[in-house]
């Protein structure tokens, strides 16, 4: 049986382990680790250089999980993702067998995702929602647990096919990865400059507990006067005219209690705790604001009316 | 979880007696309050200090059970922070993590306190206001202190409402004595004379005890009731303005 209050010396072994390899970015891992216990998939916001696809491939080590990565490009097709039939010959006969895509992993690297067509997007976006792909009449179920990290460059927008709102409102969390203060680079440079074998991590966590720290997520309790408050919290974002121009949809509720309780699982705790809603609030909420000319105007960021709303309604 | 549901039961219990205990303390406050104040006004003061202070204690202790709520535990308990509200809010539902919560909770409230379900200032300071009001009642009454009598100053009032109701039938001197006709004396002569009487016509057979001319004795005075000694002085005070003889 699983020790509740002990899951938080398990995870910190993870992000040991992780940081073996990867220098910093413990929040960015955490909020990984988030959506993957809420049985969901982030969007990830970084400048290129910074360790993306070094990080997950960690993580799925660590994790004892298969790992793949998409490329996102222009010409990128949607059975290039998903598969596709193949003809092949067995003794003088021919069939067809089917030839899983990249897609059929535990967890995937979706590669600047706003580089592909939205065909190719969505063919992706569909297998996300419903953990399996159709194939002409045929219908394969992804392995679980299944995780979806899609990257995006902040900057080269030219020739991408931005994420409709629609489409980013599927996503948990919307992580964001900022350039490494100077020691952490400093650490880095010397890691990585050296010629030396990279070191080996651990296997921590198998796919089997993980699925069963899967479950434990959705059973953490929320207090009934904390999941108002997340309401209220949501609610705020389609009233506060102010800033906002759109606000976030229920879904945006829903995914805020959930984070809230895997962060508090990751923690050791068997209940949400208001630090929890403060700390998620951010990945869960800033991709599904859109703010108004006066907020850009005031050069303020959706972290900022984040921040504003957190202020009114939280009181810890 | 059984366990944890009467734990539960037991600190709603526990909380009900403390919600009662301040909100009769209150009660005696107010109570108190307005007995002092009724009373300096000399106005039905026991009575209505008794319904006033019912209706204080119904209303307020409606009110305390509706706001009730654990946070005010939680707060003293910093153990039991966001927990015990938390566990009591799924005390129905059945998993491992809820039970794991259960758990933690339950010895955690074995070191938790009577006196934290108490705020101990409150309590003191509404226990001093008590003894103050107490104080401030005994002096009043045993003063016999009145501002103003709204008794009497009311009952004037009302009698002057119905005087011109009365008007022709019955002597200005009578409506405003605030009197009764049948409290009058069983005399029965002097009841048909006060349903008939003009001053302005007709001569009257009037019955006057002899004694009526005579000196006013005080001790006489004081043992008739006050409303009849009203009477008396008017009804002689009206006799001798029309001029009888």
């Amino acid at each position: 049986m699983i020790n509740i209050e002990k899951l938080k010396g398990t995870f910190d072994a993870v992000f040991k382990q992780i940081n073996k390899v990867i220098i910093g970015q413990r929040e960015a891992v955490e909020q990984i680790l988030v959506a993957m216990l809420c049985d969901s998939n982030a969007l990830l916001e970084s400048y290129p250089g910074l360790g993306k696809t070094l990080t997950i491939k960690t993580l799925s080590e660590v994790m004892d999980m298969k790992y793949s990565r998409i490329q996102h490009t222009p010409d990128l097709m949607p059975s290039d993702i998903t598969g596709t039939e193949i003809i092949q010959e067995v003794g003088g006969k021919r069939f067809f067998k089917f030839q899983e895509g990249p897609i059929f992993a535990n967890i995937l690297l979706a590669d600047e995702i706003n580089r592909a067509t939205p065909k190719t997007q969505a063919a992706l976006l569909e297998a996300m929602q419903e953990k399996q792909v159709t194939i002409g009449t045929k219908t394969h179920q992804l392995d679980k647990p299944f995780f979806v990290l899609a990257t995006q460059n902040p900057i080269e927008q030219e020739g991408t096919y931005p994420l409709p709102e629609a489409q980013t409102d599927r996503f948990l969390l919307k992580i964001t990865l900022d350039y490494p203060p100077y020691d952490d680079e400093v650490q880095i440079v010397d890691r990585f400059t050296k010629v030396e074998k990279p070191k080996e991590v651990k296997k921590i966590l198998g796919k089997t507990s993980f699925l069963a720290l899967q479950k434990l997520t959705r059973q953490v309790p929320i207090a009934d006067d904390l999941a108002k408050t997340v309401v209220k919290i949501v609610a705020a974002t389609r009233t506060n005219k102010k800033h906002i121009e759109y606000g976030a949809s229920p879904r945006a509720s829903l995914g805020l209690v959930l984070a809230s309780k895997a962060h508090a699982l990751m923690n050791g705790r068997t209940h949400v705790s208001v630090k929890d809603i403060e700390k998620m609030a951010f990945p869960v909420l800033r991709h599904r604001i859109i703010l108004n000319f006066e907020a850009e105007r005031k050069g303020m960021t959706t972290d900022d009316v984040i921040k504003d709303i957190l202020k009114e309604h939280l009181k810890a | 979880m059984h366990n944890f549901k009467s734990a539960l039961n037991e600190i709603h219990a526990t909380q009900n007696k403390v919600l009662l205990f301040m909100v009769a303390l209150r009660t005696l406050l107010v109570f108190l309050i307005s007995y002092m104040v009724l009373r300096l006004f000399n106005f039905y003061y026991f009575g209505l200090a008794i319904i006033i202070g019912m209706m204080y204690f119904a209303v307020i202790l409606h009110k305390e059970i509706s706001n009730k709520s654990l946070i005010e535990m939680e707060r003293k308990n910093p153990e039991l922070a966001e927990k015990l509200r938390t566990a009591a809010d799924y005390s129905h539902v059945v998993n491992y993590v809820v039970s794991r919560l259960h758990v933690s909770v339950m010895s955690a409230l074995k070191n938790v306190k009577v006196s934290s379900f108490l705020d101990i200032k409150k309590v003191t300071y509404v226990l001093l206001a008590v003894i103050v009001a107490s104080g401030a009642v005994l002096f009043v009454a045993s003063n016999d202190l009145v501002i103003y009598d709204l008794k009497a100053g009311l009952s004037s009032l009302s009698f002057g409402a119905n005087k011109d109701l009365l008007d022709g039938l019955i002597p200005n001197s009578l409506i405003e004595a605030d009197v009764d006709i049948e409290d009058l004396n069983d005399d029965a002569k002097i009841n048909e004379m006060a349903l008939t009487v003009k001053p302005e016509d007709e001569k009257r057979d009037l019955y006057l005890p002899e004694d009526i001319f005579e000196q006013s004795d005080q001790s006489f005075e004081e043992l008739l009731p006050k409303k009849k000694r009203i009477y008396i002085r008017k009804y002689f005070g009206e006799i001798r303005k029309y001029g009888y003889d």
